[in-house]
């Protein structure tokens, strides 16, 4: 019989690779008596979730390169290729 | 004249795809803008440096991207090594919460809180990145490479040299340490 401690561990590893049967049936056993691991699983589900939602937000997510930020990574860039390019950097 | 070309496609990558590159920066180094944008950079030059490898297989922004992620990968290997590795041994944050008999020292309270409207909430987001900037150093890492990056945990292993079984270790360390400080700084204001 698992004890709470060794519930948490096995509840994170869950989302790491895939359990053993009998690792299911302990953690699964251990949960229909277990309130308080019943709590933590769920909140590990929630931060999951919410993890999950962030990593997909590149795609559609708001922030943006200030305008300084834009013009230092030019004037960086400009400098370096212009250098590289074996040429007198333009005046 | 070729000069002009140049720098022309490198200002042409910054302004199609320099805020996602840096998006996809950002979610990958904890909300680090500074650093995510000097990796924008770095990404930009590697790519204009190889320019002529790149022939068009794939979409520019596609190249760009694997660019940019081993840029990352790579920021976050040199970190690793720059550090003392034996910082898994004192920051065990599970001892915190249970007895020397493996029960509960407190007992977690289950949060009501919808995921969708948690993710929304740009107060609840500062939080967590607050709560994943508050990790060890080592685990940080490796948990938003995984959670945030959605790298698999092969290629975490090689570039933090570790082994799997210290990987499950650290990314239940740090879903702990997170829950807590969760439970601290956010859920317990309405508990």
């Amino acid at each position: 019989m698992y004890s709470c401690r060794q519930v948490s561990y096995i509840l994170s590893d869950a989302l790491e690779r895939r359990l053993k049967p009998v690792e299911w049936l302990n953690l699964r056993l251990h949960l229909t008596i277990c309130g308080m691991c019943r709590n933590y699983a769920h909140n590990i589900r929630v931060l999951e979730d919410v993890l999950v939602r962030l990593r997909q937000q590149v795609d559609d997510g708001t922030q943006q390169l200030s305008v300084r930020d834009r013009e230092l990574i030019l004037r960086n860039l400009e400098a370096i290729t212009g250098h590289a390019s074996g040429e007198p950097p333009a005046t | 004249m070729h000069q002009q070309d140049d720098q022309e496609l490198v200002a042409s990558w910054l302004e199609a795809h320099g805020d996602y590159l840096f998006r996809f920066a950002l979610s990958r180094l904890a909300g680090d803008t500074e650093q995510a944008r000097d990796m924008v950079q770095e990404t930009l030059l590697a790519a204009w440096k190889g320019r002529k490898g790149f022939a068009g297989r794939s979409a520019v922004r596609t190249w760009l991207v694997g660019i940019l992620k081993h840029k990352i990968t790579d920021h976050i290997r040199l970190q690793i090594r720059s550090r003392q590795l034996h910082e898994d041994i004192e920051s065990d944050p599970t001892s915190d919460w249970f007895g020397a008999d493996g029960h509960w020292l407190e007992a977690p309270k289950a949060w009501r809180a919808n995921p969708e409207s948690l993710f929304e909430d740009s107060d609840f987001r500062r939080v967590l990145h607050r709560c994943l900037d508050a990790l060890p150093a080592l685990q940080r890492d490796v948990f938003v490479l995984r959670e945030l990056g959605g790298e698999d945990s092969g290629t975490i292993c090689n570039s933090c040299n570790i082994t799997a079984t210290h990987l499950h270790v650290l990314m239940h360390r740090a879903r702990m340490a997170l829950r807590g400080c969760l439970d601290l700084n956010w859920f317990g204001r309405s508990a």
